[in-house]
Parts: C-alpha cells; structure tokens; sequence
C-alpha cells in the first residue's frame, strides 16, 4: 500500500498578492505565483519565484502593462495599482524608503522611472544645479533633470530591450541611486526632503512636475529602436515658462533664447495650459416651481430635453429649461462671433481659470449661459411637439441622427485647440491608447471581481472609441462596436443576461478583440456602417444612465478608472441619445474638458455631477 | 627645465648642454588619443617611436619642443622590436637629428640618459644606468635595462649625447613580468631598419606599414585578434581578456560596421575614442566608449561644448531641463569645462549593428547639441577630449 505525502506546509486557497481563489500554480486574476502566507513582503527579489522567462517575455510583447506591473510588484512585494500618468499608465510606489513614480508609454513602449529628490535653493541654486550636471556623468544610464524647480533622478528604457530581471535591476539601481545623490545633496547644500508627511500620504503625479521638451531639440530616438517613427505617446505639451522665480531668473532666461512656444497665430487668443483645478460657479438656486416642472414625468431633465425647448429671443432661461447648474458646466470657449456651433467635433475649454474667470464676469451672472447660446437663441425657433423630430434653429447645426453611418457625418471641424499630444498623434494612435487604458483597467477590475464594472467598462471604451474615432476611424470602431456587440447592448438587457452568464465571458471576448485591434494598430479591413441602437426616450437615457451611475460608484476607488468610466457614460450618451444642440455642445465642453485636464478630481467630480444631474432631473 | 634631475651641479651643467643640443629633435606623437615620445633620427625628419604607444594609426601629429605641429604619416614598422617610423607630410625645415652611436655596446653600469617630452611642452631627462644586458636569440633582439622608468619611446643618450637606444615594449616575455626595470631597445637592433629610411622625404610618403607577426613574421590583419599563420595572440597595446571577451566582440563588430578599427581606436583596457563624422560635410567628433567593471554596460560619450564665460545659472537651468525629455535616454553631464553628451547602452541582447546605430545617433545628436548651445549661448564646440 503506498503512502501519501502530505506537504508540511500547505498550499494556500488564495493568492498571496491579491485574494483571488487560487486553482492553479498561479493566480488567475494577477498572474502572480501560488506562495506561502507571509511571503508578500520582505521578498528578497532573488528569492522571489518567478512566473516562467517564457511566458514574462510573452507578457512584455502583449501585455506591457502587466509585464511592468507584474515587476514592480515583484520588486515591492506587493500589486501597485496603476494611474494615469503624464506619459500613459502610472505606478506611484515606495522602494527603499526611496519613492518612485513609474510610468510606461504604450506609444513609444518607453518605460520611465522618475524620482523627486528636492527643490533647488534660492540661495545655493548655481551650485546645486551645477552639481547635479557633474553628477549626470556617474550616474548613468540615469541622469538628473530640472522641472521648474524640482530636481528629479530619472532613467528611461526602451521596454522591447528590457527583461524582467533588467527592469527589476533598474528600478532597485534607480531607487539606490536616488538614495545616494540624495544623501550627497543633503551633505554638500543642506537641501529638504522633497515631499511633505502630508503629502507622502497622498503621493501624486502632480508631485513629480511637469516636464518641459524643448522644441529646438528633437528628441533622439530610444536605444536600439528598431521601430516606431510615433511621436512619444502622452509626451507633454511645450508650456510656457511659468511665472519666473525671481526677476533675475527671469531676466536670465531671457538671455537664453532657449526655445519657446509658438507665437499664436495673429487673431488667435493665446491659451495658457490650464494648471489649476476648474473655475466652479456657484450653483444656481432654481425656483422650485422651474424645478418641479422639469422633473415631469416622461420629461426629459433639462439638459437632455429636446423636446421642450422653446428658443426665446432673451438668454433666460424659460420655465422647463431651466438652464443647467454651473457646477456642471466646465470652463466655456471663448467663441468668435462668428462661431456657428458645430455638434460633432469636441469643442475646445478654455485653457485657465482666467479665461474662466473673465468669461463668467462678463456674463454678468448669467450662470449657465454660453457664449453663442444667446446668438442662437436670438433666432425664434419653433415650438416643437414633444415626439416629433426637432428642427435646428438658424445658426445652428443639429447632432446627425446616431443611425447616420460615421462616415457620411460631417467631417470634424478644426481642433485647433486640442491638446497637441492629441492633435499630433496620429487617430490609430489615440484609438489604440483608448484601448490599452482599458486593458490597464480591466487588469484591474478584474483582481478586484467586479464584473459589473468590467461591463460598463468595456461599454464606456466602445463609446469613447465611437465619439473620438468614429469620424476618422468609421471601420475600426465598426468593427469594435460589432466584436464588442454583447456588452454594449443595452445595458438592462445586459444586466439580464449577467445573471444567468458569467460576465466575465462576456467581457472575455471584448477583450480579446481589443488586443487583436491593438496588435493591428487600428487597421482592418472595410465594415459595414456603424449602426448604434439609440436611446429613444428619457426615461430610457436616465434609466440606463442611473445603472451606469450605480457601477461607476461600485467600481475600485482609482481615480484614472473613474474618469474613464464617467467619460464613457458622457460619450455614450452624446452618440446614443438625441440631443439638443445646447446640451449637446454643453456635454461635449464637458468631454473636452475631461480630455484636456486629464485624471483630476475637479474633472471627475464635474462629469458625475453632470451625470447625476442628468439622472435626478 | 623645470623638472630637471640632476645629481649635482656638474652633472646639471652637462646635462643642461645635452638638451639644447637633442631639444630640436624631441617630438611628441599624437595619434588619435595615444600619445606617445619620439624622437628624430634622420635628416628626412624621420621619427622613430615605440609601435605600441601609438597604436595602429595611419596619419600622426608630430608636436616638436617649438613651433607648429606637423602632421605625419607612419611609413614603416616593426612590430617584433616595437618601432614605428613616422614621416612628416611637411618639411619641417631645418632638421638636427640626434647622433647615433652603433658602437660600441653599451656595456653594463654605463650611465645614460632617458629623454621624453614631459606633459605641456617641458623636456624631461633622466640619468640612469644600465643593469641588464640580453642577448638575442633567433627573432628576438637584443635588449638591455636602465634602472629607471621611462615612457615607451623615450630616447636613451649617453654620456655625450649620442643616441644608445630607444625605450620599447619588453620581449622577454615572462621576465619582464617580474623586470622592475624599463627595457631599451639598442641602436643595432633597428639600425638596419634606419639605414634603409635614410631616403629623401618624397620617396618615402607614399609607403604604407606592414605589420607582421612577430612570432612567424608574417602580415597580420590589425583587426584580428591572433595570426592566422602561427594562432598566437598579436602585440596589440591592449590584450584582450577572457572576462570581457563577449563585450570586446561586441565593441570590435560594432566599430567594424562604421568603419572604425577598434584595435585601433582602443586607448585602454576598457575603452576606445575614436573620430565619426556624423554628416559627410560635418567636423568629425570624437566618440568615447567605456566598458563597466562588470563588461555589462557601455558608456557612450561625446564632447559637444565647453562652458560659456557668462550666463551659467541659464546654462546650467537648460541642460538640466533637456535631460529631462529632449535627450531620449541620453543625458548630458558637465566635467570641468566641458559640457557632454553620452548613454549607457546594456550590451546583453545588444546587437553590433544596433550598437553602430547608437553610435552614430549620439554622433548626429551631439552636432545637434553643439551647434545649437554654440548659438544660444555662445559656447565653443568642442570636438575632441584631449
């Protein structure tokens, strides 16, 4: 009769890493190893198992995103959510009592490893700066860079010449490295650690600057690259300088005659990149009676109601439009007077809280309003019976019909004020981004097993897709829309059939398809014209758009998530329903805006209050 | 004079007149990055060296005591004795060449002097004595030692200024391992060599160096590591070592793919400077590649600018801001005066034309650099780290 061993130490039921049921020698969720209890932290990195060299090179080529994740957690000893970074996808993690900021650019598969040392010293600024150019020299491959006045270690890795274990050897060398010039630094000038305890607890990417490409250099390409022409995915806008440190500072720069942002063109207002959280006004005090009768029953809340609007030769609002909360207004465009509005293409934001500013004031109160708005609505405009089809004003151009092919829609009107990261990438480019950031999530979502959440994700990717892409890109978001058809169904149905099917299976197949599109860098061959199911009343929009709301605030508290759920549940909205022009350009202010402003949370909070709004009314 | 070592005031006397007699005829050799002592030995300006200190090269500076430099070319060698004749491409006017004494031999304690040029444009000699004799056998020259240490090519007088040899590379293989003494190469054992030189200037420009083994004595391609004929390692300054022999490959195909030599651009162990013209029009700049301790890293580096007299807050403000995303992964870094640009390229997974790719990339990027910083800030182009 033989004998069973019995291992002294029992497997564990869950993942080490992050709770998931373990069926297999690795995680199915992280990918992480089967390892012992106690083994997440205090991981010696040598000792660390390691998921076969194999199957990491695999993950480099078709998941870059995990394969760093998966490398920083080795070397941390614990998952690090990602964030939305400058540069693409983020991890914000602390190595060696040395914080690092690591990013990875999807476009130029550029790995970045950024960390803050100090602020530069008045006083001893012409040393210290000096100093630091001396120890560039030994401390390559990384070097030391200046962002305003923040001295930062950074190393940057072109990701197809790097391996699991030479990533790993970076970040401890980079973090090593920071340690000692940091030291150094504290020795020859006394300088302060960079971050406050305050802000250590909540790190950001805010806390490591902005950087600043010189226009005048153009940017070598990354070692041994062998491809891609791209311009740098998320590289950042050449901004003006910021507002000197001192006269002399500034008096010097101006001897530099280092490179300098273009002149805007003459009759082009210069736009400052918008620094600082968006302009709120306070939220208008509605008579009750105006609220009561916007919230009729199979009334549209203002924002959507198309129907109702009675266009009036004043810009007051009349009873049942009442004009939106400004808390859900994002900073207007500065229109030309002779600006006719557009609905398709996503308007431009104002860049800073001034223009903010000086356009409110001289609004004279008239919260809500827009410019243009009141030129429109100079124009009578019919009353419109509730049901039929809306008939745009004079002046002003309606949102196409959703069942009208993309590519038989009016071509996008110029995006001049685009973000020129935006502008300059080529469209496959930002198709591809869209959907490697819903890769990103979906790592994420589905560790924390939401699969609600994965759904309106994969929801909120095809819509955006749709909005941003599907002027430009009508096959490829045909044919993600058509791979894709059984999460962006409606969402009800969808619910439905949840219950009875895993939706991860669901949401298996969408992901794949997103990999397949990514793989062929957007490129497929012709579709059929795209034909979205719209949202045919209200109560339809607000009941779809209240499920959504109860997933976002269901998923994972990451920020970069949110933004891009709340951005897909705008986007579906403005392909799926039948907007009014007004809502429709106002709704679009609040996607661009989202889009220039990146991952904040002024910029979420103002898109779920936009949806909430919308929902509630 | 500043260094001069001198016994006693008689001695510093004589030796004070034996160098305004050889100080004509003292040069220094700079070929590529090598430097090296030589010193005149014919009428035609014919300098002789050591083949080792200067490398393989093809075209030499020749630096005298006083006046301008004179470009020259290396005409002949002998790379079992370690001589190197170089020619002067110019006529340097007149020239004194230094007297030669075939014989006698020296003879054993005989008091000589080591003459060499001294870093900056000083002349330095050396009383020394002789304390070894060996007797050549077969391919190998006769050599005696002096009690000293002098430079490879350095000049060696005696008591009236003649010339009694050179000092060159030891031939006696595992003795000079163990030799605290510099080996001198006699007159005799090149004087055949020089009698064969003493041409008229023009006959002799158009001849090229043969280098042969200096085992089976025949041609050897510089470029490789042993003689095809006899298998045996080759002379070159600097051997190649089991540890680094994957980075070295790597390093020598790399070069080889933008036509640099790397025995020939190699100016240390671990290192090689080498010039590339980043345009066809372009001033060519000079490249240095180091390899780490561990031969796992290799350091690119490219002179682009020295410091500007004025405005370095501003200076200082704008290499660091361009570190940050302007240079890709290059970095720029400043030593003393001078401003640079360089990476470090990871040699695992490296491939020799990926490398040669770099290479020239950082050439391109630092004539870029150059021109741009020369503008903004007046900085001097720098193309060569001395």
């Amino acid at each position: 009769m033989g004998t069973v061993a019995i291992p002294s130490n029992p497997v564990p039921e869950f993942c080490a890493a992050c709770g998931f049921p373990l069926r297999g020698p690795r995680c199915e969720a992280c990918g992480v190893h089967r390892t012992a209890p106690g083994r997440r932290t205090g991981l010696t990195p040598d000792s660390e198992p390691q998921p076969p060299d194999a199957e990491l090179e695999a993950w480099r080529a078709r998941d870059p995103i995990r394969f760093v994740g998966h490398c920083i957690a080795s070397e941390v000893g614990t998952t690090v959510p990602t964030t939305s970074a400058q540069e693409g996808i983020g991890w914000i993690f602390s190595l060696q009592a040395t914080t690092l900021f690591v990013s990875f650019d999807p476009g130029a598969e550029r790995t970045s490893i950024d960390v803050p040392l100090t602020r530069v010293i008045e006083r001893q600024r012409v040393p210290l700066l000096r100093a630091a150019l001396e120890l560039c020299d030994q401390l390559l491959p990384a070097r030391l860079c200046l962002r305003d006045d923040l001295l930062v270690l950074r190393r940057t890795a072109h990701l197809p010449t790097l391996t699991a274990s030479a990533l790993r050897l970076a970040l401890r060398t980079t973090a090593a490295a920071a340690e000692r010039v940091a030291t150094l630094l504290v020795s020859w000038f006394d300088v302060r650690p960079t971050f406050s305890d305050e802000q250590r607890a909540n790190l950001s990417w805010a806390l490591v600057g902005r950087s600043r490409p010189l226009k005048s250099f153009s940017i070598p390409p990354p070692g041994r690259s062998l491809p891609p022409p791209f311009a740098p995915q998320g590289t950042p806008q050449v901004l003006p300088p910021p507002p000197p440190l001192s006269g002399r500072l500034a008096a010097a720069e101006a001897l530099w005659a280092a490179p300098r942002a273009p002149e805007p063109a003459p009759g082009a207002s210069a736009r400052p990149v918008h620094r600082e959280t968006p302009h709120r006004e306070p939220a208008s005090r509605e008579p009750a009676s105006r609220e009561a009768a916007s919230r009729d029953a199979d009334e549209l809340p203002d924002i959507l109601s198309p129907f109702f609007v009675v266009t009036s030769s004043t810009s007051t609002p009349l009873p049942g439009l009442a004009a939106p909360p400004s808390t859900i207004t994002p900073p207007p465009v500065p229109t030309p007077p002779t600006y006719v509005r557009r609905a398709t293409p996503l308007p431009v934001p104002p860049s800073s809280p001034s223009d903010l500013r000086a356009l409110y004031g001289g609004m004279g109160g008239t919260l809500g309003g827009l410019p243009g708005e009141s030129r429109a609505s100079e124009v009578p405009a019919p009353l419109v019976e509730r049901g039929s089809t809306r008939r745009p004003g004079i002046g002003e151009v309606s949102s196409p019909p959703v069942s009208v092919p993309f590519s038989m829609r009016p071509p996008a009107a110029s995006s001049e004020g685009e973000p020129d990261a935006r502008r300059e990438r080529p469209a496959s480019d930002r198709f591809c981004q869209i959907l490697r950031d819903a890769q990103a999530h979906a790592t994420t979502v589905s560790i924390q097993d939401k699969p609600g959440v994965m759904l309106i994700l994969i929801r909120s990717t095809v819509f955006r897709a749709i909005l941003e892409h599907g002027d430009t890109l009508p096959h490829t978001v045909a044919h993600l829309y058509r791979a894709t058809a059984a999460v962006t169904r409606d969402l009800a149905q969808a619910e439905n059939a949840g219950r009875r099917v895993n939706p991860a299976a669901i949401a298996e197949p969408a992901l794949y398809a997103m990999e397949r599109l990514v793989s062929a860098r957007g490129q497929v061959p012709d579709e059929k014209p795209l034909q979205i199911e719209p949202l045919t009343s209200a109560t339809h929009a607000r009941e779809h758009l209240s499920r959504f709301l109860r997933e976002i605030e269901a998923a994972p508290s990451d920020p970069a998530l949110r933004h891009f759920l709340a951005l897909g549940a705008l986007s579906e909205l403005l392909v799926r329903a039948k907007l009014p022009a007004k809502t429709d350009q106002r709704l679009r202010e609040i996607v661009a805006y989202a889009h220039r402003d990146g991952v904040k949370g002024a910029t979420i909070d103002l898109m779920m209050t936009a949806l909430n709004r919308i929902v509630s009314q | 004079m500043n260094r001069l070592a001198a016994s006693n005031e008689d001695e510093f006397n004589a030796t004070h007149d034996r160098i305004a007699r050889v100080r004509p005829a003292i040069v220094t050799l700079h070929a590529g990055s090598l430097t090296a002592a030589g010193w005149m030995a014919l009428p035609n300006g014919l300098v002789l060296s050591s083949r080792r200190a200067i490398g393989y090269p093809t075209d030499v500076s020749i630096v005298p005591q006083e006046g301008m430099p004179l470009p020259g070319r290396v005409i002949a060698v002998d790379v079992a004795r370690d001589v190197a004749m170089v020619l002067p491409l110019e006529f340097p006017g007149i020239v004194a060449p230094l007297q030669i004494r075939p014989a006698p031999a020296v003879r054993l304690t005989e008091p000589v002097s080591v003459v060499s040029p001294a870093p900056g444009s000083d002349l330095r000699i050396v009383p020394a004595r002789v304390c070894q004799l060996h007797t050549g056998t077969g391919p190998k020259p006769s050599l005696f030692e002096i009690d000293i240490h002098a430079p490879l090519g350095a000049v060696v007088l005696d008591a009236e200024g003649r010339v009694v040899g050179m000092v060159a590379t030891s031939t006696l293989g595992p003795l000079a391992a163990t030799s605290t003494f510099t080996t001198v190469l006699p007159v005799p054992a090149f004087s055949a060599l020089l009698g064969a030189m003493d041409r008229p200037n023009l006959e002799l420009r158009d001849r090229t160096p043969l280098y042969r083994c200096p085992t089976c004595e025949e041609p050897y391609d510089i470029a490789a590591e042993r003689c095809v004929a006899c298998g045996r390692v080759l002379p070159h300054a600097f051997a190649s070592t089991p540890e680094r022999a994957d980075a070295e490959r790597l390093v020598r195909d790399g070069l080889a793919a933008i036509g640099v030599v790397a025995n020939r651009a190699r100016v240390s162990p671990t290192s090689w400077r080498f010039p590339l013209r980043p345009f066809s029009t372009a001033e060519a700049t000079h490249l240095e590649l180091t390899l780490d301790d561990a031969s796992s890293t290799l350091t690119i580096r490219s002179p682009v600018v020295t410091l500007p007299t004025a405005n370095h807050e501003p200076f200082y403000r704008f290499l660091l801001t361009m570190n940050d995303q302007t240079t890709g992964d290059l970095a720029v870094s400043i030593a003393g005066d001078l401003v640079s640009i360089g990476c470090a390229e990871r040699l695992d997974g490296c491939g020799a034309s990926a490398l040669a790719a770099r290479i020239e990339e950082i050439a391109r990027v630092s004539d870029e650099y150059r021109r741009t910083l020369a503008d903004t800030f007046e900085a001097g182009p720098k193309y060569y780290v001395p």
